[in-house]
């Protein structure tokens, strides 16, 4: 009679422990923290008879439940604990685990290496128009500066695993500085003075644990370029002074986030980091110009963490890479009216993203100067009501989402065994999720428009 | 829907067992059967009412069979049920493959070709199609007698368990169980370690060298070195052996959940000492299907002519080869195996007996081989991976460049030989075929656990994970 006690016991501790995620995601009675990263989710699909017998329904209803059961969280963590911890191995293939736990996103290393050199005529041609624009600018009264971001992989090439290492051939960041010297564009190029520097820094200017320049050394980055500026332009601005520092291991999120993209349940071993004191420093009759800026992800750590804003600058718009998103979102979205309220327009583009720079900018504020017109003012420009339309249309974008999977190898593999999940083709695929998200955003404009 | 997967493991399952338990004993199987249409209609939606129907038809057809005392009504009937479940099987699996060499060949002659709709494969119709004969064929030569109910008959051939990818169980195995099981807590409990043990050899052993290994034989192989292909098919043979007898302990461990007692299908093929002693190791419901329905009234053994038994042989492993799948790869798979039975028949048995242990070997070996007819479907490209596998362009191998699946290749090859050890028939013994007292109930839940944890976690870490056999 013991045993069969024991028996029903095992078996209802079975049944609870089968039953236990359903309950979870229906009641929530455990509070379960959210994993880090940004992944396209899958809604709840509606139910209809046509799309059950095309097994339309059963594939999107899964991953909506894959997405959803209780505590999956929780098991991801796990999973991902256990492949770092027993093999070494990042679950995500957007982390790279480097040499002595240094993380890099893999394009960064590819880009490091010339993999992704996109040729020398096209980005002459880039090259050649940005100087066009910088003339064109500069007859109105404005200046531009590009900036190129440092990359990790050329900070801590030491630490980039065997398995991506080869030989080194021309890149992108080593042409564009060819050409942008060659064209007399005016360049601020942190990459090379960020490895100039780390024998000489006290603190890394890069996180062991993050993708990005680190905040400190964003911000020594972010006062070159307003030393730079001032020469460049004569204005007598307000100053920001570096009045100290607080080292510490707990690393603001900025300084960890491909760590995050882990999603591990022990957190790694980090070295610690600098956050610098400022002093805000003003000058009697300081000018404060506006800025506009289009940048990848690089200029965020200048963004939220150096008094670019009022203090430095009166206005600051930021355009992430062009077209996803203007920051902050009070500012306004026509490209024509920022211009004509900028004083200094910058382009920021770290080493990794140099391969498909400017992101339509440069075209788009090429063909804003040069259409065919005579001596336009800037001011008649704005009164003749040019559309430059900054905004891609619905089909540039499902255009540009394409082509940014197939000329990603990460995206590729991604879309591919999301096909495979689901039963398309690759093509299919991509072009199923293309109109996803043209349609969400374009409606998700109309909306807001209303 | 496939057992590795969430939404089979969290949903699925739990809501069946609560249903199944919940619902008075008499009325169980109809619960089973509505869960087992659930089941079927999730991932053949378009097929599920065409089934049922034949399956009805089959039911009368039979019911006919029985009714009948004369020998020529009955051969009649029983000739009808089978011309319907072999003639489902062949429109559905084999039209595709003999319109394409139609197709083929009036190309060759300059002809046009002729228009055809693809037609889609329903999953798991090598095997239910199967089952359904066993059943008539068990039927017409009264080792059973028929099922009353058809929706017992219906239970019989779309349990969800085995229906997709067996084992095929044959009716005489089963008649009995289908209205009078007993459900015993201790089962539930043993079903239920075998169901993690399955779970966990799909998961995290094939799962994970599944991913290295479709890599390897997505590549170029006119420049791939000996090195990759070795470790590309081995992989492969590992992947597929986890696979398919994952599944089975899942399907014999849901079984013994509600009571079922499901025949064993695998038995460590690897150890086998020849090609006969695999097949007596390897998809045993297949094999003893093919020898019961196929080999012996085709005379088996106790024909008059040793050329006539070769012919037996060769042709029965011709058409299990087809079974596999509608190609031209498959048969030579087929074609392959046949080749070395009717050689150990001549006299490679004696080799074997001879050279002892190392027969395990040169078995593996031509298992191997084998496996690669049955993974590359183009012979061109099969012929151009075994180049690459004799070219001898051995290149070093860096493990610690995928340590997971280096791992896992160990833990396949261990526990694929590991019964070549008396350790290891103990461990299997253990695990597969003994009656345990409490201590080792609360290990062995404690470990099911973990595993089924695991899994989970790898599931959702990995993503959807399809059963090889499901092209069957």
């Amino acid at each position: 009679m013991k045993s069969n006690k024991l028996h029903i016991t095992l078996v209802v501790l079975t049944a609870l422990l089968l039953i236990l995620p359903l309950f979870q995601q229906i009641f929530k009675p455990f509070k379960i923290s959210e994993l880090h990263g940004v992944t396209k989710e899958q809604e709840l699909p509606k139910f209809a008879a046509a799309d059950w017998i095309d097994s339309e329904f059963q594939p999107r209803f899964h991953q909506y439940l894959l997405e959803n059961y209780g505590f999956r969280e929780d098991a991801i963590r796990l999973y991902n604990q256990v492949r770092f911890s027993v093999f070494g191995l990042s679950s995500n293939i957007n982390v790279t685990i480097g040499k002595n736990g240094f993380l890099f996103e893999p394009w960064f290393i590819h880009s490091y290496y010339g993999r992704n050199f996109r040729g020398n005529d096209d980005i002459e041609e880039k090259v050649k128009k940005l100087k066009s624009i910088q003339d064109s600018l500069k007859a109105y009264g404005k200046d531009m500066i590009m900036v190129i971001a440092a990359g990790k992989a050329s900070y801590y090439p030491e630490h980039i695993p065997d398995k991506m290492r080869s030989e080194k051939s021309y890149t992108n960041y080593q042409c564009f500085l060819d050409n942008l010297e060659k064209y007399g564009v005016n360049t601020i190029d942190c990459n090379q003075w960020f490895v100039d520097a780390k024998d000489t820094t006290k603190v890394p200017l890069f996180p062991k644990t993050g993708t990005h320049w680190s905040i400190y050394g964003a911000q020594l980055a972010a006062d070159s370029i307003v030393k730079y500026y001032k020469s460049l332009s004569g204005k007598e601005m307000n100053e920001v002074k570096f009045s100290g520092f607080t080292k510490t291991d707990q690393l603001k999120y900025d300084d960890r986030d491909i760590e995050m993209l882990l999603n591990l349940s022990i957190p790694l071993d980090r070295d610690s980091l600098a956050y610098p004191e400022k002093e805000k420093i003003k000058k009697d009759g300081a000018e404060k110009p506006n800025l506009f800026v289009i940048s990848d992800s690089f200029f965020w750590n200048i963004f939220n963490f150096y008094p670019i804003h009022k203090h430095l600058f009166n206005e600051v718009s930021y355009w992430y890479y062009f077209s996803r998103g203007v920051y902050p979102a009070k500012t306004e979205t026509d490209l024509q009216t920022r211009l004509s309220k900028s004083d200094l327009i910058m382009f920021m583009s770290a080493t990794s993203t140099l391969d498909k720079f400017g992101w339509g900018s440069v075209d788009s504020l090429y063909s804003f100067f040069h259409k065919e017109e005579h001596n336009v003012s800037l001011e008649e420009k704005l009164k003749e009501h040019h559309e430059v339309h900054y905004e891609e249309t619905y089909e540039e974008f499902i255009a540009r989402f394409k082509e940014q999977v197939r000329s990603s190898e990460s995206k590729t593999q991604q879309m591919m065994e999301k096909a495979k999940k689901r039963g398309y083709t690759f093509e299919e695929m991509l072009d199923k999720d293309a109109h996803w998200l043209a349609d969400r955003r374009y409606k998700k404009d109309k909306d807001q428009s209303r | 829907m496939v057992f590795s997967s969430i939404i089979f493991i969290l949903y699925f399952l739990p809501l069946f067992l609560l249903a199944y338990y919940l619902t008075p004993k008499k009325a169980r199987n109809y619960t089973l059967l509505a869960f087992s249409v659930l089941f079927y209609a999730w991932g053949a939606p378009w097929f599920v009412l065409f089934l049922l129907s034949s399956i009805i038809i089959n039911f009368y057809v039979i019911r006919a069979m029985d009714s009948s005392r004369q020998v020529l009504w009955r051969k009649f009937f029983l000739g009808i049920s089978v011309a319907i479940n072999l003639g489902l099987l062949l429109y559905f699996k084999y039209a595709n493959f003999f319109m394409e060499n139609v197709n083929y060949v009036r190309g060759w002659v300059h002809l046009d070709p002729l228009v055809w709709n693809y037609i889609l494969l329903p999953i798991g119709i090598s095997f239910f199609s199967f089952q359904s004969i066993t059943y008539s064929m068990d039927v017409f030569r009264k080792i059973h007698k028929p099922l009353r109910n058809p929706f017992n008959y219906m239970l019989y051939i779309m349990m969800f368990p085995q229906m997709i990818a067996g084992p095929i169980v044959r009716y005489k195995d089963i008649a009995d169980q289908i209205t009078g099981r007993k459900e015993r807590w201790e089962e539930f409990l043993n079903g239920f370690y075998r169901f993690c043990l399955g779970l966990a050899k799909k998961v995290l052993i094939a799962d994970v060298i599944a991913v290295e290994v479709d890599k390897i034989l997505a590549s170029n192989y006119a420049t791939m070195d000996s090195s990759t292909a070795w470790i590309g098919i081995v992989g492969y043979t590992f992947q597929l052996y986890f696979d398919f007898s994952g599944y089975s302990d899942m399907a014999i461990g849901i079984g013994r959940m509600i009571g079922f007692k499901f025949p064993e299908n695998f038995d460590n093929p690897y150890v086998a000492r020849s090609v006969s002693e695999f097949w007596r190791r390897w998809h045993i419901t297949f094999s003893v299907f093919m020898r019961n329905y196929l080999y012996y009234p085709l005379g088996g053994s106790r024909v008059k002519t040793k050329r006539r038994l070769y012919f037996n042989l060769w042709f029965v492993f011709l058409l299990s080869g087809l079974w596999h799948g509608a190609s031209w790869n498959f048969v030579i798979y087929g074609a392959f195996h046949g080749f070395f039975l009717v050689l150990e028949r001549l006299f490679l048995l004696k080799v074997w007996e001879k050279i002892g242990k190392i027969s395990i070997l040169f078995t593996f070996l031509i298992i191997v081989m084998a496996r690669v007819f049955f993974r590359i479907e183009e012979y061109d490209q099969a012929v151009s991976f075994l180049g690459a596998l004799y070219s001898f362009d051995f290149q070093s191998v860096s493990m610690a460049a995928n340590p997971h699946f280096y791992t896992m290749m160990f833990v396949g090859a261990f526990f694929s030989f590991f019964t070549l050890s008396k350790i290891g028939l103990k461990l299997q013994d253990f695990f597969y075929f003994t009656t345990y007292n409490n201590k080792q109930h609360v290990g062995l839940w404690i470990m099911s656990v973990v595993l089924l944890v695991l899994c989970v976690a790898s599931l959702t870490g990995l993503g959807f994970s399809p059963f090889i056999y499901f092209r069957f």
